[in-house]
């Protein structure tokens, strides 16, 4: 006899819920994106951001369904040590935010990540560049749909298909309609809503279930959780600490943030949004702990984070708890979405296949991007999951391959191409490899321990001639 | 030694061992001819330690291909025992269908195997065919773990894990119609005897989640309660063991871990100090 999960709203409600909220994007979409007159503004919201906007983009972006799924799931496999694991993302948005001042410095007109990698290090390491951003972006945009599509199914009974679809089609529309001010605009009141209603949940969820409750059942049915030696959780620690930090350094979400907002907010905004999102996983996981006291049953620590909530707050704390997912599923896709679609304009059309296509051209292919983006995604949500899953977690190594040569690229002249190349390539290699050999928990770590040290010694053992930064903003603008 | 050898070398002659070889060429057309390869019915249904939940009622089914031309079917013979060896076993005749509903089974493991009688020729006494290869089932009438599935042979840890979690499953279908299944419950001791049990109330799911275990061995076991408080028997315990990940592998990742990060810190607190000191030209105008 198999017994489904009751939903915690009924689909009637789910539905009501994503038609206003889906709405309300969709308009304030077309409404800001009205601003983007040119390519600029389209891509990069004028370069105009202030300090506001910025940290709220900043902080909803990171707050993904990853955040809202995997935060409380760390916190059930891993118990104290993991809630922390997942909290040193934000160390990804803090240490970036003294880079996005060097960027401002050395490419105030540049456009995406790939334009640096291209002018400081070269075609080969930028096209392996490429093939790793991609491979992550394509990857964290489809775990995104998937979770989404699993969180309104878990929710509110939307039937997977129905859900995802209706995510993907209202991001796809006011991204498409509104470039990054249309983004940046929602993200800023998605944040708001993610923040209030994180807060309100969490502490509701505490309040019933009560602390010391919590702490006593977790002691008794899962006594590893609380101890301070517990082997995955601290192996966990760097890893999550390094998949974050290379997320957050190479990716082209980030660094559209940092070409948008303005040179003197944009250190303050990343530091601000780290510390706006710090606390969420600890509230999601202290959600997740929950369960036990509060006589749920978790079936699946993926969904345990919204699930218990919706349970626990009646059908208004429900309601509150789907408009907080839906948000921060929005926030995160929405970014992906322009940030990936930018890339593929700028970098892929423009710099591979046409070199000569003017602003308008590029602005075109933007926006065909963002509707292949969503019309791929969608198939990929529709036919699989777990390979998808199993990709984005592999990336770990890809992406905190390129942690080190792009801190080196951006401050020292002497960094070595070739040995940037080569610490990306083995330390995404050897990652990877690291992942299926040592375990999950290695493969970010291994990357970033292997890069560094490839491009390190590479550097000092080749002699090239140092690079000249006058080639960045002059290169930069030969569009 | 060398003599006795001497002694049985005209044995190896090349006429003698000619002779020999067509010998064992005979012996063997003899040996396929005759039947000793005949095929055994092959079980297609259940599968390979199958588990039956409830109501003890069984079908089996089998296909079975006579091996040679002249080979009639005249029934088959099916058997049943509580153990391997089949001593004592409860004998089932079905015909010649390649299908038989077996009913009353009790709650245990139960053995099946099944041949074919056939005549060859104009023979009229019944030769028994080889019997099939043995299939096991379990009868439970107690909810069974289906994720991870438990063993029949209990002689190893059904689950081996290095996190301390486990997600588990289970089937139930109720006995009777005249009971209503109020709740499932969940222990998890460190012994067989479940002597000091954790217990947990995963509700109506047929799913749960374990995790934070401590390192070692494990028993789950999970029963249906029903309104009135009547029970059933306990599931066949499931056994967990948990190995940690090796401390030497945790310290020297963790290691690796503070080191690179403690240099990327660096990295990017000396890079951002210098970052005046490395810049395009027009950014230097500018500052002037």
């Amino acid at each position: 006899m198999e017994t489904d999960t009751v939903s915690v709203l009924s689909p009637v409600t789910g539905w009501i819920c994503l038609a206003i909220f889906g709405t309300a994007w969709i308009v304030i979409g077309i409404l800001l994106g009205r601003k983007a007159s040119n390519l600029e503004g389209y891509l990069l919201a004028g370069r105009n951001v202030g300090m506001a906007l910025g940290a709220a983009t900043a902080m909803a972006t990171w707050v993904t369904s990853n955040t809202v799924m995997l935060a409380p799931a760390f916190a059930l496999k891993a118990g104290i040590w993991g809630m922390v694991a997942y909290c040193t993302a934000s160390f990804g948005l803090f240490l970036f935010a003294p880079v996005t001042k060097r960027i401002h410095q050395i490419l105030p007109k540049g456009f995406t990540s790939g334009d640096f990698v291209r002018i400081r290090y070269g075609r080969k390491a930028w096209i392996l560049f490429l093939v790793i951003t991609i491979i992550y972006s394509m990857a964290w945009l489809v775990s995104m749909g998937i979770a989404g599509g699993i969180l309104l199914h878990d929710l509110a009974g939307i039937p997977y298909v129905w859900g995802m679809s209706v995510i993907l089609f209202v991001c796809v529309a006011y991204t498409l309609f509104g470039g990054l001010y249309a983004v940046i605009g929602t993200d800023f009141v998605q944040s708001v809503i993610i923040l209030i209603g994180v807060a309100l949940v969490g502490w509701l969820v505490i309040d019933k279930g009560g602390l010391a409750d919590s702490y006593q059942h977790v002691e008794t049915h899962s006594p590893m959780l609380m101890k301070v030696m517990l082997a995955p959780a601290l192996l966990s620690l760097f890893n999550n600490l390094f998949f974050g930090l290379g997320e957050v350094f190479h990716n082209n979400v980030w660094w559209s943030r940092a070409y948008a907002l303005r040179k003197d907010v944009a250190p303050k905004a990343f530091a601000l949004a780290g510390f706006l999102w710090l606390p969420i996983p600890i509230a999601a996981g202290f959600i997740a702990l929950s369960a036990g006291p509060l006589g749920i049953n978790v079936t699946d620590p993926n969904t345990a984070g919204p699930v218990v909530a919706g349970n626990v707050l009646g059908q208004a704390g429900a309601v509150l708890v789907f408009i907080v997912v839906f948000c921060s599923l929005a926030s995160s896709v929405d970014s992906l979405l322009a940030a990936t679609s930018d890339l593929m304009a700028e970098d892929i059309y423009r710099r591979l296949f046409n070199p000569r296509a003017n602003d308008a051209t590029v602005r075109k292919a933007a926006l065909f991007s963002v509707l292949g983006l969503g019309a791929v995604t969608w198939m990929l949500c529709a036919v699989s999951t777990q390979d998808i899953l199993l990709v984005l977690f592999l990336s770990g190594g890809l992406v905190a391959s390129t942690i080190w040569p792009i801190i080196l690229g951006l401050y020292w002249k002497r960094t070595s191409r070739e040995a940037a190349f080569y610490a990306m390539l083995s330390g995404s290699v050897l990652g990877v490899v690291a992942y299926f050999q040592i375990g999950w928990f290695s493969g970010a770590l291994v990357g970033a321990v292997v890069s560094m040290a490839v491009v390190l010694i590479g550097t000092k053992l080749r002699s090239e001639e140092p690079f000249d930064w006058n080639r960045l903003p002059s290169e930069d603008q030969n569009h | 030694m060398a003599h006795a050898i001497g002694g049985i070398g005209p044995l190896y002659s090349p006429p003698v061992s000619l002779v020999a070889f067509c010998v064992w060429l005979s012996w063997l057309f003899v040996a396929f001819s005759s039947g000793v390869t005949q095929k055994s019915p092959v079980f297609t249904q259940p599968g390979k330690d199958a588990r039956l939940i409830g109501e003890g009622v069984l079908s089996l089914e089998w296909k079975f291909e006579a091996s040679g031309e002249k080979e009639t079917l005249q029934r088959f013979e099916l058997e049943r025992a509580d153990n391997p060896k089949f001593t004592n076993p409860d004998t089932f005749e079905p015909d010649q269908e390649t299908a038989f509903e077996v009913t009353g089974l009790k709650e245990g493991v139960h053995h099946f195997r099944v041949r074919a009688i056939l005549t060859e020729g104009q023979q009229k006494e019944d030769q028994p065919g080889p019997w099939s290869e043995t299939l096991t089932v379990e009868v439970s009438f107690a909810p069974v773990f289906v994720e991870p599935a438990s063993s029949l042979e209990g002689d190893k840890e059904d689950y081996l894990n290095e996190e301390g979690i486990v997600p588990l499953e289970w089937s139930y279908e109720p006995d009777t119609e005249d009971r209503t299944l109020e709740r499932f419950e969940l222990e998890r001791a460190r012994d067989r005897k479940f002597s000091e049990p954790v217990t947990y109330q995963p509700g109506l799911d047929t799913e749960s989640f374990l995790s934070g275990l401590e390192e070692g061995d494990h028993f789950i076991r999970v029963r249906a309660v029903f309104e009135g408080g009547t029970v059933t028997p306990w599931s066949k315990p499931l056994w967990v063991k948990v190995n940690y990940v090796a401390w030497w592998k945790v310290w020297t990742l963790m290691g690796l871990g503070a080191v690179v990060f403690v240099a990327t810190v660096i990295a990017v607190i000396l890079g951002a100090a210098r970052a005046n000191r490395e810049v395009p030209d027009a950014v230097k105008e500018n500052a002037g």
